[in-house]
């Protein structure tokens, strides 16, 4: 009770309620309102936000709930448990190519976006080396350091997006947001298929939740965390609307950090925003980075105990910088990253099916539950 | 463990500064700002649309600090010709010593004759939006004569021509402006096919620029097809409920009186809904402020008050309709962006009539617009007599 | 008291290296008084401070002897209640003369016997008084410590407008006063230690009991006793023995002159390490949630006092990233400076050879050489830096086109602000990490800025304090404790002490017990 069990490499549960959006909010979101509002028609965006926020969060509770029932097991002990060994090895190492694609896609996205926002000549390993290389000290440092870093960047995060918003109000034109409500159901599918995409990397959750010493209300934070990302994602998209208008957000690349080139602080001491902003969104994005390399690593060395986490970190990082550096242009990138969504959301809810018809079938007489 | 990590620390800042280097470190001594740009058709042309392009570096060192004056021009104009604006930058920054900079423009100047052309207009503004450097928010004027003319205007308050354009087009004393255009706004309407407006700038005799009014684009072809001067203008910015500011003259009873707006609104109303024969109402309010008198009129009897309400209101209502007739009925052209409203607020016809609104079938020059004015005078001014009337004493 | 023998060591090394001298001396006592007086003599070099007084008791025909170092010793004390009472109160013949004068004769407190010749000479180095009979083994050590020391004074390197004046000084018994005085809790507990294995200085670990975590007191304990040093000149030797990371730019200890904050400290359930010889007290376990709060917080209204906090976390801010945002911006992102101030800036830096960042390091550096010229001068002279390091290299650097006068802006700016951070220790890390960020920001501009702030980061996250994370009560986070941390609550709501400091008694009784976490 009053010994500092704290700082050994538990976690509480509101340290996932924190984790989630860390996770989920990343590069997509940069560039999410222009695909969104390619699909949508005037403001109608949010319509598909909501019903793709609501399919997360309670995805998110799902995969929380399912393994907050087996508290501090490791994915691969009740993985095993229900499915039989030698399947939960194919699902672990399917989550490991799952974390080494998106953190070399984050990886890439950062680069690209630097090049746009930042830099000209600079060539690109040189800032995806060194971008990956802060991961990698991150990774190798303590697990319970990682949910830290995310409570200690979230609020920065977060309270950049308000000012942003807030800046942006003299922005913003009521013509932009209406007329409400003309999208056809075609569109709103299509958003909603759209904006679910963004809600990637959820399924570090599988793997996270073993860390919380009593999962009890993981779930519901969990859940909480998800609408939180998706609150933010709403804010943005709105905020993007009301002062570009849908057909301006729609061929804008980034309309996100466009909008901090856009907005002017009178009387500030900087005039544009979008560098600056766009450095603490790194932030963002870096949490997202080193979580998914983080329980790639954790995955992983639950096959592998024998094998030293450094060790693992170290064989993985150059081909994590390799994959990086593979698409050629802004196209290859896009594909890269169209196919780490697809393939984490297929994964994710491959695996969360699949783990609750088990459960049902022969884990809750088994393990005694109530 | 404890040692590898040690070992770790050290290799990766390490690592962090030593395999890098400055590739981007560009000193600010070492930079040209851009402040303006103005493109022109060149004189002579070739096989292609052939431009000419010239860019305002500023010379800090010819502002002076708040200490110092500074000596020599402040500025320094380099011009190019060639077919791609792009082009045309690089042959300029093969003539400057310093690093073209963009990040600061402030102002586009274009040509009317480049605007009037098919499709250039569009092509220009293109390489402003796609920059990454530039910003949305640089303000675009069109000049009447060569735009290069209006970036070597000198004044004495401001020793950049781009600034001293942008600092005019932002002043809102001016009854004529229309609120500063920006880039990104103009993409916007563009996007959509919409009409716009953007400052007409010409030079007066004695070496200033005049805004002169507003050069009305088409959203379809965005090309300009006219302008409007004076009271047009003021007409327009009635009937847009916007900018409502800057002064209105006319007469009471035969004496001059002039009146200042302190602001108002404008409020649009669909009365019916057959497409072919649309009929807008348009409710304009405004405030206003009395400035100049001559006459005798004593405005606290309620009458004279009456009396100055309705001739503002007359006065109010003529330009607003001149402006709309000279828009609906000689350029055909909807600036005043009519079709937002629809859009807003009457959608389904909007989807109707969007793609043919002021081309094409052109529902909006067969519209019906009526306008009505209600003016509020605020007050009387401080004092309201230099002179006491004949026969008092 | 289990100390190694070290008196015996010496002299048996002695002994091998100075096998051609012919003198040599006994570690063992006898009842010869002769012998003994040149055993001890011989042991302590024969320092020129020893004096050695022989004496005859009384009426009695018996020799006696006292040693003391001179110096060390308050000597009145000895005139009067040693000297005078074994020569004029002793006249009748006693059997058990040793055991007569340790009880009746001599009017000292503390007296203790001892036959061991280590004790004897380590307790005459502590400035005790040896007494010595003739024809006996055993001996009496008085306490009769004193000498010169420096009177309580105000603490010179953090000074307050309001609150106490007082500070700590050299002498630990001094300074266990000093808490003693503030904190009249019979549970405060003074834990010693012995330091130094040659200068075998007096370590005091001093906690509440009942408040502090047990395990806190027990790691530091465990720490203490790891240290092997032969002199401890200042507490920050303690310090740095004992401290989580020695890597870390971040001091894991606090240091403080001031007792009113140890003792605020040892009520918030922290533990405080008192060390012989140094007016430093340290204070464990400490967070970054700490670094910038000052002990006049609390003597100020509670809504200045937040003003206050926020406006050292503004200073620091500038401290850390000022001279590195220069640089960043004006080598590579101009298009973030308002157009205006661009060109001012430009105008300025017009005619200046060297690029941002060399001139950045070029004033930096120039700063921090005055300022550790500052420190190394007396203060009569001191005022001469201010007056070099403002006009010559100010106004002359600015004349002579070396430097722009916005960098001589921005380097007086950071230098203000990293004195306005109240503890020293935590300054000087932030001056070490505004240099790192200025190299990053030399050679990838704000990206470069970015990713050190990531890194330093992770490193606090990853961080200690005596087992407590550094970057608690922030994260791991811990809301109770945040209405002391960049605001400063009323006092009256300031009722809890830290709950990242997980003490036992969390002060106000009628509150519920807190909640699992």
């Amino acid at each position: 009770m009053s010994t500092f069990k704290y700082a050994d490499d538990k976690i509480k549960t509101r340290d996932i309620m924190i984790a989630v959006p860390s996770m989920v909010i990343a590069v997509g979101i940069l560039a999410f309102p222009r695909l969104l509002s390619e699909v949508t028609f005037s403001s109608d965006g949010w319509v598909a936000i909501l019903l793709s926020g609501l399919v997360a969060v309670i995805f998110t509770w799902a995969v929380a709930k399912i393994a907050a029932n087996f508290p501090n097991q490791s994915f691969f002990t009740y993985a095993s448990f229900l499915v039989s060994k030698p399947i939960a090895v194919i699902l672990v190492v399917l989550f490991s190519i799952q974390g080494i694609t998106l953190t070399a896609f984050e990886v890439r996205a950062i680069t690209d976006i630097s090049h746009q926002y930042l830099f000209q000549e600079t060539p690109m390993q040189i800032i995806s080396l060194t971008f990956l290389l802060v991961v990698v000290y991150a990774v190798s440092g303590s697990r319970a350091g990682i949910f830290r870093l995310n409570v200690l960047f979230m609020p920065i995060i977060f309270v950049t997006t308000v000012i942003l918003v807030l800046f942006s109000i003299g922005y913003m034109e009521v013509k932009n947001i209406l007329p409400v409500l003309k999208t056809d159901v075609d569109g709103y599918m299509q958003g909603t298929l759209q904006s679910a995409l963004s809600y990637t990397g959820i399924g570090v959750l599988f793997f996270y939740i073993s860390l919380v010493r009593n999962p009890k209300k993981a779930p519901r934070m969990a859940a909480f965390g998800m609408s939180g990302a998706v609150v933010i994602y709403m804010l943005i998209y709105l905020t993007c609307i009301a002062v570009f208008g849908q057909s301006a957000t729609e061929v804008i690349r980034f309309p996100f950090v466009e909008l901090a080139k856009t907005v002017e602080i009178p009387g500030g001491f900087f005039e544009r925003l979008e560098s600056i902003f766009f450095v603490i969104w790194i932030m963002a994005i870096f949490t997202t980075t080193v979580m998914a390399f983080d329980a790639t690593i954790f995955a992983l060395n639950s096959i592998f105990p024998k094998v030293k986490k450094i060790k693992l970190v170290f064989t993985l990082t150059p081909f994590i910088y390799l994959i990086a550096l593979f698409p050629n242009n802004y196209l290859e990138t896009d594909t890269f990253g169209d196919f780490v969504s697809y393939y984490g959301w297929g994964l994710s809810i491959t695996v969360l099916i699949l783990l609750w018809i088990m459960y049902k079938v022969k884990g809750a007489k088994k393990s005694g539950k109530k | 463990m404890g040692r590898n990590k040690v070992f770790l620390h050290l290799v990766f800042v390490l690592l962090l500064f030593l395999l890098t280097g400055c590739w981007d470190d560009v000193e600010l001594e070492d930079r040209a700002f851009i402040s303006g740009v103005s493109i022109d058709l060149a004189e002579e042309q070739g096989e292609n649309t052939t431009f000419e392009l010239m860019e305002q570096l500023v010379v800090p060192s010819g502002l002076g600090s708040t200490t110092e004056a500074g000596g020599g021009k402040a500025y320094r104009n380099l011009s190019q010709t060639g077919e791609s604006l792009y082009e045309i930058n690089s042959a300029i920054s093969r003539q400057a010593n310093r690093d073209i900079t963009i990040d600061h423009v402030e102002l586009v100047i274009i040509s009317q004759d480049l605007a009037r052309q098919d499709g250039l207009f569009n092509d220009v503004i293109d390489v402003f939006i796609r920059q990454q450097q530039m910003r949305r928010g640089i303000l675009l004027a069109i000049a009447e004569e060569k735009a290069k003319d209006l970036l070597s205007i000198e004044t004495e308050h401001a020793k950049i021509p781009a600034q001293y354009i942008s600092e005019l087009t932002e002043n809102r004393q001016v009854p004529i402006t229309t609120s500063p255009v920006r880039i990104g706004d103009i993409q916007e309407s563009m996007l959509n096919n919409r009409s716009f407006v953007v400052p007409l700038l010409s030079i007066y005799k004695d070496n200033s620029v005049n805004y002169k009014g507003l050069a009305i684009f088409q959203g379809k072809s965005s090309k300009m097809v006219g302008t409007l001067l004076g009271k047009e203008a003021k007409g327009f910015n009635y009937v847009l409920g916007k900018e409502q500011q800057g002064s209105v003259t006319t007469k009471v009873e035969g004496d001059q009186t002039t009146f200042i707006l302190a602001g108002g609104t404008s409020k649009i109303k669909l009365l019916n809904k057959d497409k072919d024969q649309l009929r807008f109402q348009v409710d304009i309010d405004v405030d206003a402020r009395l400035t100049e008198y001559f006459g005798e009129l004593d405005f606290y009897s309620k009458g004279v008050k009456e009396k100055f309400k309705t001739t503002l209101e007359d006065k109010v209502k003529k330009d607003a309709e001149d402006a709309l007739k000279k828009l609906k009925d000689e350029l055909q052209v909807d600036a005043f962006q009519f079709d937002i409203f629809l859009r807003s607020h009457h959608y389904n016809l909007w989807k109707e009539v969007k793609d043919d609104w002021d081309h094409g079938k052109n529902y909006f020059s067969k519209s019906d617009i009526t306008v009505q004015v209600n003016a509020n005078i605020l007050e009387p001014g401080n004092s309201f007599r230099v002179k006491k009337k004949e026969g008092e004493e | 008291m289990a100390r190694p023998s070290l008196f015996s060591r010496l002299k048996r090394k002695q002994q091998m290296k100075q096998s051609s001298q012919t003198e040599s001396y006994s570690t063992k006592i006898t009842k010869d008084l002769d012998d003994n007086l040149k055993n001890i003599k011989q042991m302590l070099g024969d320092p020129g401070d020893l004096v050695m007084r022989e004496l005859m008791i009384g009426g009695m025909d018996k020799r006696a002897a006292i040693i003391y170092i001179s110096g060390l010793t308050d000597e009145n004390l000895i005139n009067d209640n040693i000297l005078k009472s074994i020569q004029l109160n002793l006249k009748k013949f006693d059997t058990n003369v040793i055991d007569h004068i340790h009880k009746e004769v001599i009017a000292i407190t503390d007296i203790q016997k001892s036959n061991n010749m280590d004790d004897i000479s380590f307790a005459i180095l502590n400035g005790n008084t040896a007494f010595f009979l003739d024809g006996n083994e055993t001996i009496l050590l008085m306490s009769t410590g004193g000498g010169e020391t420096r009177s309580i004074q105000q603490p010179e390197s953090e000074t307050l407008i309001r609150g106490p004046r007082d500070g700590f000084v050299e002498s630990i018994e001094t300074n266990m006063a000093l808490i003693r005085r503030d904190i009249k809790d019979p549970n405060l507990r003074f834990k010693q230690h012995q330091v130094g294995k040659r200068s075998k200085q007096k370590l005091v670990l001093c906690y509440v009991e009942g408040i502090t975590n047990p395990d806190i007191v027990e790691e530091v304990n465990r720490r203490l006793e790891t240290i092997d040093i032969d002199f401890v000149s200042d507490s920050s030797y303690v310090e740095q023995w004992i401290q989580d990371s020695f890597l870390s730019p971040f001091p894991q200890l606090l240091d403080t002159e001031r007792p009113d904050k140890v003792s605020s400290d040892l009520m918030q359930g922290r533990v405080a390490i008192l060390v012989d010889g140094t007016p430093f007290v340290l204070i464990a376990p400490v967070t970054i949630g700490e670094a910038l709060h000052s002990m006049e917080d609390y003597t100020q209204r509670w809504i200045s006092a937040t003003l206050l906090r926020m406006l050292r976390y503004l200073a620091a801010f500038f401290a850390l990233f000022l001279p590195s945002l220069y640089i960043a911006l004006v080598s590579y992102h101009p298009g973030m400076i308002p157009a205006t101030l661009t060109y001012s800036i430009a105008a300025t830096r017009e005619g200046v050879p060297f690029p941002a960042a060399i001139e950045a390091f070029l004033m930096a550096i120039t700063f921090e050489i005055l300022h550790e010229a500052g420190v190394r001068l007396p203060k009569v002279i001191g005022q001469t830096i201010g007056i070099v390091g403002g006009l010559v290299i100010g106004e002359a650097a600015v004349s002579a086109g070396i430097v722009s006068p916005i960098m001589v802006i921005v380097t007086a700016l950071t230098a203000i602000s990293s004195f306005s951070v109240p503890s020293y220790s935590v300054a000087v890390s932030f001056r070490t990490l505004r240099f790192a960020f200025m190299l990053a920001a030399a050679i990838l501009g704000l990206y470069g800025i970015i990713l050190i702030y990531i890194m330093i980061n992770i490193h606090i996250v990853n961080l200690k304090s005596i087992g407590v994370p550094y970057s608690a009560p922030f994260a791991p986070t811990f809301l109770k404790d945040f209405r002391d941390l960049v605001i400063r609550s009323p006092i009256t709501k300031l009722t809890k002490r830290p709950t990242h400091l997980k003490p036992l008694d969390d002060q106000s009784k009628d509150v519920e017990p807190e909640k699992g976490q």
